[in-house]
């Protein structure tokens, strides 16, 4: 029985061995082809086209991947690709030997666009991109490397209207900001968001709650629930669960949502959300796939290009004058009479890091890591 | 509103799924199976719970279902520990990654919705108006009430009725009730069946109650916890609520000190809850001179009629 087993133990060692193997040998064709047809000067053929992505949580999270998710789709209908044209592999985790795995798979399928929808896999995929120069590597914010491009959608502008919003329906000065983790995009959107609030009430004061996780509905509803504790009724939530929500909803409090239309989970608290559509920049990733567009020049949607996205207000909780004075603020951001970021901008330790009519390039936004004076909380 | 009570109030509504969790461990454990599984088992209870309330609209049937998946982890637990003798750590750590990827894939057409239906905070008429008391233990939801009246009955039978005196003695020495012609391998199977059902509500209470939604992998590590509380609580149900209140009390503490503005880090602050865990631990340990065993003793190994 002993030596059977041990057999079958060994077969089976066998055969998952040459799988790997198999896999590898089928596939190798697939990097010399675009070698052999991807010069400089020729385009792509749209058939040609596959893309890896992959990304840190499920399309079914409530959020991040599921607004991705949504918009690979879109980009499938509108460019006619079929479905093996598209791969988007979920739960990799950032920063774990899965992630080098997952892109050998892609490349080994004969993926000639590799999406990383996470700015920790940046370092990762990097690895990849100088082995592999043929192939076209997209990551989401992280730090740059010559041989990926990044994208990003910038949340400054949708933040200050939705500060406005909330400094508007709020009664108190102070309001909440629920936020995830810190890195610069997230510390950006929580100084627009107070900004946006200054505009509305001079004395807006903005506190900030994090979380330290991407995913926790447990610490977002005790966090919402701690805001609320503290007499905060109105506050902006900046993950992908719906805890922060329904807290607010059940203690009659207001908040705004992120990612998705977070309406339907909270119909008496959610005043708006935040809502990412990568529509935009999926189909500039494409064109470029097409062009042969090696240029590595960053991707960064926002509010113009209509990725960032600000949800329809809420008319059963906010007032119609105030609805109209969002939107007509909306106007002016869009036509550009008001800038976000535009001086005298002090931070809360007391420095002015804008001058006085000043604006802030988008590569200066990149490095924000500082909280504007308003704000209440601090960076670790 | 920021007052003891109303963080008091909010640490037990945040520790219930612990409170659960712990007491089920312990009957498990107090029969001599170590169940290490319940992250595992909360998961499942959590997902089969929230599944069921969500397609048939019913929270009683949610909590039916919770229960029959903690009875069915438990079945096969039972089976793998005390028929087939295997090692009980691996079989619990086996039932961790298990009950993980499985809710995982059972949650996955339902992750990210919200429940049409969840338990509310409801106040009771009357009791509710204490002074301190009535603010802190009665507005809560129906899940927390059930555990008020769960754990003095768990204590109440564990140490003061005939059945409790057996299932310690089976804890302490199956062979002696053999030899009185108890049936042990039938007992330790409705113990650890009874027990993981209980943990299997713990998970519930988290999804129909607390957040009633589901991701993947909502409990984030508290099974783990219970497990370190149920040694915590030297195996006892009203020690393991205290102990569950205490970590639920500073975990919200330690969010209402960002609040304040203090320059600490809300990486040390996410931490206080760990380290006041193991503070009481070595404190306990120190106070006891050394004669902190208090675990039954039979525990972790399984009762073999041949050996004796």
């Amino acid at each position: 029985m002993k030596k059977i087993l041990a057999f079958l133990m060994s077969a089976l060692m066998v055969c998952s061995l040459l799988a790997g193997c198999a896999g590898k040998g089928g596939n190798t064709t697939g990097p010399e082809d675009s070698n052999a047809s991807g010069t400089a000067d020729t385009a792509h053929e749209l058939s040609a086209l596959k893309i890896g992505a992959f990304s840190n949580s499920t399309v079914t999270d409530g959020g991040y991947t599921q607004a991705f998710n949504t918009a690979l789709e879109t980009i499938k209908a509108n460019y006619g690709l079929s479905d093996d044209q598209v791969i988007l592999v979920e739960n990799v985790y950032d920063g774990t030997p899965d992630v080098q795995n997952i892109i050998q798979q892609l490349i080994n399928e004969g993926c000639n666009v590799i999406i990383g929808h996470s700015n920790g896999y940046n370092e990762d995929m990097d690895v990849f991109a100088q082995q592999y120069p043929d192939i076209q590597f997209y990551c989401y914010e992280g730090t740059t490397s010559d041989k990926v491009t990044t994208y990003s959608v910038n949340s400054q502008d949708v933040l200050y209207l939705l500060g406005y919003l909330c400094a508007r329906v709020s009664e108190g000065d102070e309001l909440g900001f629920i936020a995830p983790m810190q890195n610069s995009h997230i510390i950006r959107s929580i100084d627009a968001f107070a900004l946006g609030a200054k505009r509305a009430n001079e004395n807006a004061k903005v506190r900030v709650m994090w979380v330290n996780n991407w995913w926790d509905p447990e610490t977002d509803k005790l966090c919402a629930d701690t805001l609320i504790g503290e007499g905060i009724t109105t506050m902006a939530y900046y993950g992908s669960t719906s805890a922060a929500l329904q807290e607010c909803e059940a203690k009659g409090a207001y908040c705004t949502g992120f990612h998705i239309d977070m309406h339907d989970y909270a119909p008496d608290a959610c005043l708006s959300s935040f809502v990412w559509n990568w529509v935009p920049i999926l189909s500039e990733i494409v064109d470029r796939y097409v062009s042969n567009n090696n240029s590595h020049d960053m991707i960064i949607g926002g509010m113009d290009t209509d990725c960032a996205q600000l949800a329809p207000v809420n008319a059963d909780i906010v007032d119609a004058d105030v609805i109209a004075d969002v939107e007509a603020l909306e106007q002016q951001v869009r036509s550009g009479e008001v800038v976000v970021f535009t001086g005298p901008i002090y931070d809360n330790q007391g420095n002015e890091v804008v001058a006085e009519g000043q604006t802030l390039t988008e590569e200066d936004m990149f490095s924000v890591m500082y909280l504007v004076d308003n704000v209440i909380g601090t960076l670790d | 509103m920021n007052t003891l009570a109303s963080i008091l109030a909010s640490a037990i509504a945040a520790s219930a799924s612990l409170m659960y969790a712990s007491t089920g461990e312990i009957l498990t454990e107090r029969s001599g199976t170590l169940n290490l599984g319940l992250e595992g088992v909360m998961l499942m209870g959590a997902v089969m719970a929230y599944t069921t309330a969500y397609h048939t609209k019913s929270l009683a049937l949610g909590i039916l279902a919770a229960l029959l998946t903690g009875m069915a982890v438990g079945l096969v637990f039972a089976f793998m520990t005390v028929t087939l003798q295997a090692n009980q750590v691996v079989c619990g750590l086996a039932l961790v990654t298990l009950g993980t990827g499985l809710s995982g894939f059972i949650g996955k057409s339902i992750s990210g919705t919200t429940l049409p239906v969840s338990f509310q905070k409801i106040a009771i008429p009357g009791l509710c108006d204490l002074p301190f008391f009535g603010k802190v233990l009665f507005r809560q939801d129906p899940m927390v009430y059930a555990l008020y009246l769960l754990i003095p009955l768990l204590y109440v039978f564990l140490f003061k009725t005939g059945p409790g005196l057996r299932l310690r003695a089976l804890g302490e020495n199956p062979a002696a009730l053999d030899a009185a012609g108890i049936r042990v391998y039938f007992l330790r199977y409705i113990y650890a069946m009874g027990g993981t059902a209980i943990v299997a509500l713990g998970g519930a209470y988290m999804t129909l109650a607390f957040t009633p939604t589901w991701i993947d992998n909502i409990t984030a590590g508290s099974g783990w916890i219970a497990a370190a509380l149920v040694i915590f609580s030297f195996w006892n149900p009203l020690y393991a609520a205290l102990g569950s209140v205490l970590f639920g009390t500073v975990n919200v503490l330690a969010l209402r000190l960002q609040m304040t503005g203090i320059p600490i880090s809300s990486f040390f602050i996410s931490m206080l809850p760990y380290l006041c865990t193991i503070a009481v631990l070595v404190f306990s340990a120190l106070s006891f001179g050394g004669k902190l065993s208090k675990a039954p003793k039979a525990l972790g190994s399984y009762y073999d009629r041949e050996d004796r």
